[in-house]
């Protein structure tokens, strides 16, 4: 179904559509638009606006005031067109020196960056220490000393070492408790899942919150604080938008539409930086920007499934609006052939989306790549969970893959919510927690993805400089214990936690 | 016959009542319980269980799908209130309830608190957090034998735990107790259980009969501690043969600095004790102590005389303070039969420590042993009284915390605790018959407790102290061979 509109759709609630018309119609959006406003009178005029804003959490904050914005629309499946932007506004140059660091003065950004670096120099002291410790490290990890024992049990049915490893873990696991306490809460619960699966025992425990069952204010104020606190999608969000930057700007002349195929599981929240980044090219953007959100509503991939009533189209359409881009957005209910027209650079975005497809026969991941190549798209950017498989195929084999995946992202989140069990904590763990229950598998080692690109007929990219600065500069503002690797000739963007292994970004022709 | 068992619904939940089992437990018991009376069963049950809470590998595997009532009553493991789930491939698992059985779960977070401070899979963390767990667990106000149990096995594994993880060990100087309360608590498990007289009596009785019609006698005691054995010893002796015939006792009390100077110093108080109370009956009696700087034993240490009876002495039932480590022992043996002893006495504890079994199976076997000991206790005097509490800060815990330390050992040195009997038989000691007195004696010594302790004869020449079906402490007597050759 396609709804075509040139207003943004009814809104429940009232005010907030008031203050969202209001806004537009006298100004850009609040935060960092009002920025760019200032920007075209007096360049020292915005440093001193953005004087007023917190230099640590500048960035996220205009990010999270734009997103505050996107409130929950009845829509599913809609496409909005704006009109064209009348008005023929060309950013003007300092703007685009400052793209980087919009919100500070050059000097003061130099003098960040000294300060970065010798803070840096000990950070780096430190990780080295940190690795030397890092069997201790992985010493710390108590709960897989029990939950992998216990799924290796279960794979060879000795239902009293089961029994026993269950009792064990339900007197130490706690939800609220460190992330040991609370792997092992997850661990044991979706231990006790798999072991019900076959009966008609239905398991109810304690509450687990996902995203399907939050409240859409209280998923959006979480997916806020979440890129605020960690970089865990904030940077493939970011690695992203850069290669799709640094894929138009190979085409200085394209004067063609920008189209670009969301397999992810960013809610919305990668496309305000993007848009943004957009009205600043020299050019301006493109004459129309199409996004086609693919989201598998049936799929059980943690993060892909928003709360029903979640949808952030029309903020996103406004924005735009205000950013005088011509946006267009689609969803899909499922991945499909999308029609696509030669006036359009094809970008597809494949995040944290294809892991939990079945990679043995048949081969649907490379399955999917291929259908991603058929688009013959300008680029494709691929950001995946990155670890070694494992060599068997068996539940307890498995299971400990996943248990390393949400050890990785539990002790991130231990540390990136400063406040104890916060509400958002609990409900982005309860959501990560989905990967004990689903079947497929969690990880891969990057090595096979590349395998499979290849086969699928793409070459790999080198990532520009622009975007491994960029991400660097974002991972500065988070806990130091995340670092980002680059290798093979920059075409591979490793993020890692305690020099653990999470992610990877890469970018594909 | 009902028996009171203080910990009924743990056991419940802990047991089956798999007749096969009973069965073989009541062809190894001598007294006379039919199966009806061994419906709780500490033994073979708690061995089943030990067994397959232990068992990762596939022999225990088929155990379990072979044995259909096992299964049956694994179900019975958890609140029976909890439902069933069951794996895929059938095999039944419970789900752990919140309000199962402590006792049960006291037993798992032990089991799985062993597991963590040893082995392949060793982990110091999760050592840690188990610990602390079951120090939650059994804080304060425990009114269970099974809580108690768990705190004296919870802080012999924290003991062990800070052995290994603290550079410097701190002392422990709770454990120490003064003198005067080891006897206190001594006396009271005295009127609470056989267990320390079974061990005394069979082997004073053995020495009176084999040094009759000696008129000197040298006992040589390998691990004298308060010398309670010896007052008895004295009375005996007094009461038989009084004036001109009165037989000479010399003692030679053997003490090990390694040991510290507490406990050199405890043997000396012994001595002097001894010295007085032979004075106060008429005995005549001579007390020496031998301070050796090593565990190495060396005949010459020894002030011998010619025409003197040699006894050798080894209680090894009471390990609390003194550390008798194999090495000791077997040195203190070696040495001992050169000098032709009338009589070796060995009291030892039945642990079934046999074979290579590893940190876990000693372990459990040990939770085992205890839980027999401390039922057996609660028929004496029930866990509410204060001088039970009393004995098993002074006595039970140290004994716990100093077996924990025990089964770190290899393998081949933590058996040897185990097979003393089958060392003497292949070091060139021979059997040395249980008189029918003597048994009599043993019997006569369980009427005095309640029922549930068994007696039964270990071979021609030992008797073993049991409760109910588990062996808890035995006798036996030797002679070296060339004695009689």
């Amino acid at each position: 179904m396609l709804l075509e509109e040139t207003e943004p759709p009814n809104q429940t609630l009232d005010h907030v559509l008031s203050w969202l018309e209001d806004s537009v119609s006298l100004s850009p959006l609040p935060g960092f638009d009002d920025s760019y406003l200032l920007h075209e009178f007096d360049a020292t005029q915005t440093w001193e606006w953005d004087q007023t804003q917190d230099p640590e959490h500048g960035f996220i904050q205009s990010y999270s005031q734009d997103l505050s914005a996107y409130v929950g629309f009845e829509a599913t499946n809609l496409e909005v067109v704006t009109e064209a932007p009348s008005i023929d506004l060309d950013p003007p140059p300092e703007l685009q020196q400052q793209d980087q660091s919009r919100k500070r003065s050059p000097d003061e950004v130099i003098e960040a960056q000294q300060v970065k670096k010798s803070a840096r120099g000990k950070r780096k002291e430190i990780k080295s220490n940190e690795k030397s410790s890092k069997d201790g490290n992985k010493e710390g990890r108590w709960a897989e000393k029990l939950l992998n024992p216990c799924a290796l049990a279960i794979t060879a049915s000795n239902s009293s070492r089961v029994q026993h490893y269950l009792c064990v873990l339900s007197e130490l696991a706690s939800s609220s408790g460190d992330a040991n306490r609370r792997l092992a809460a997850f661990g044991l619960r979706a231990l006790q899942h798999h072991l019900s699966s076959s009966s008609s025992v239905s398991s109810s425990f304690w509450p687990v919150f996902t995203f399907a069952s939050a409240e859409v204010k209280m998923f959006q104020k979480t997916l806020l604080k979440f890129y605020e606190v960690s970089p865990w999608f904030a940077l493939p969000n970011n690695m992203a938008n850069s290669a799709i930057l640094q894929i138009l700007a190979q085409d200085p002349l394209n004067k063609k539409d920008l189209h670009i195929l969301d397999i992810g599981v960013s809610h919305g929240m990668q496309w305000p930086t993007l848009l943004e980044a957009l009205s600043c090219r020299p050019d301006g953007p493109p004459p129309r920007v199409r996004i086609t959100v693919v989201s598998e509503l049936t799929a059980d991939i943690p993060f892909s499934v928003g709360p029903p009533g979640y949808n952030y189209g029309s903020q996103l359409l406004g924005f735009a609006r205000s950013l005088k881009i011509n946006l267009q957005i689609s969803v899909l209910d499922k991945f499909q052939l999308i029609d696509t027209s030669p006036h359009e650079t094809l970008i597809v975005c494949v995040q944290f989306r294809l892991h939990p497809l079945k990679h043995s026969i048949p081969d649907e991941r490379g399955e999917t790549l291929k259908a991603l190549r058929s688009l013959m798209p300008k680029g494709v950017v691929l950001c995946e969970n990155n670890g070694e498989s494992s060599a068997s195929g068996d539940f307890a084999a498995g299971f400990s893959k996943k248990l390393e995946y949400l050890w990785k992202f539990l002790d991130s989140t231990s540390s990136g919510f400063k406040e104890e069990n916060s509400e958002e904590r609990k409900l982005m763990e309860g959501e990560a927690t989905k990967v004990l229950m689903n079947t497929g598998k969690m990880n891969e080692g990057k090595d096979k993805w590349y395998e499979r690109m290849r086969e699928a007929g793409f070459a790999s990219e080198a990532f520009g400089e622009d975007a491994i600065d960029g991400a660097k500069s974002l991972l500065r503002k988070y806990d130091n214990n995340w670092e980002i690797r680059m290798e093979d000739g920059d075409t591979f963007a490793g993020l890692m936690w305690k020099g653990e292994a999470v992610s990877f970004c890469s970018l594909w022709k | 016959m009902t028996m009171n068992y203080p910990y009924e619904d743990f056991l419940d939940l802990f047991f089956s009542t798999n007749t096969d089992t009973l069965a073989t437990a009541a062809s190894t018991s001598s007294c006379g319980y039919s199966l009806n009376d061994l419906d709780i069963d500490w033994d073979c049950d708690f061995r089943d269980v030990i067994e397959s809470i232990m068992g990762d590998e596939g022999a225990v595997m088929e155990l379990e799908t072979e044995s259909v009532p096992m299964l049956h009553g694994q179900e019975g493991l958890c609140n029976s209130a909890s439902t069933s789930l069951s794996l895929a491939d059938g095999v039944s698992v419970e789900e752990p309830k919140t309000d199962e059985s402590k006792g049960l779960r006291l037993v798992h977070l032990l089991v799985a608190a062993a597991e963590a401070s040893t082995g392949a899979n060793k982990s110091r963390e999760l050592t840690r957090v188990i610990l602390a767990r079951l120090k939650d667990l059994v804080s304060s106000g425990d009114r269970t034998n099974m809580e108690r149990l768990a705190a004296h096995f919870t802080n012999g594994l924290s003991k062990l735990f800070e052995r290994d993880n603290v550079l410097r060990p701190q002392q422990h100087r709770d454990d120490v107790y003064d003198q005067a309360d080891v006897i206190s608590a001594f006396e009271l498990l005295q009127n609470m259980s056989p267990y320390v007289n079974f061990g005394y009596l069979t082997a004073t009785q053995a020495i009176l009969e084999a040094v009759k019609y000696e008129r000197r006698i040298h006992i040589v005691d390998y691990d004298i501690t308060e010398g309670v054995q010896w007052a008895s010893l004295m009375q005996a002796l007094v009461s038989k043969n009084t004036g001109p015939s009165a037989q000479h006792l010399r003692i030679t009390a053997l003490s090990r600095s390694i040991n510290g100077k507490k406990s050199i110093a405890a043997v000396q108080e012994t001595g002097r004790r001894l010295t007085a109370f032979a004075e106060s009956i008429g005995q005549p009696f001579s007390y020496h102590h031998c301070k050796l700087d090593t565990n190495a034993f060396s005949t010459s240490s020894l002030k011998l005389v010619r025409g003197e009876a040699v006894v050798i002495n080894c209680m090894l039932h009471l390990p609390r303070f003194s550390n008798q480590t194999p090495n000791s022992v077997i040195s203190f043996l070696s040495e001992a039969k050169t000098l032709n002893p009338k009589l070796v006495t060995l009291v030892h504890e039945e642990v079934g420590l046999m074979g290579n079994q590893g940190f876990l199976y000693r372990f459990m076997d040990l939770l085992h042993q205890f839980s027999a000991i401390f039922d057996s206790l609660e028929a004496g005097l029930s866990i509410a009284n204060p001088a039970r509490g009393f004995v098993e800060r002074v006595f039970i815990g140290p004994w716990v915390a100093n077996w924990l330390t025990r089964i770190t050992a290899d393998d081949a040195e933590v058996e040897s605790f185990a097979s003393w009997p089958q060392w003497l038989e292949t070091n060139g000691f021979k059997p040395m018959e249980v008189s029918f007195a003597n048994r009599c004696q043993a019997k006569l010594l369980l009427s005095l407790f309640n029922d549930g302790y068994i007696v039964e004869e270990l071979g021609q020449n030992g008797l073993v102290l049991g409760w109910k079906s588990r062996r808890l402490v035995s006798a036996s007597f030797w002679v070296s061979r060339e004695l009689n050759q």
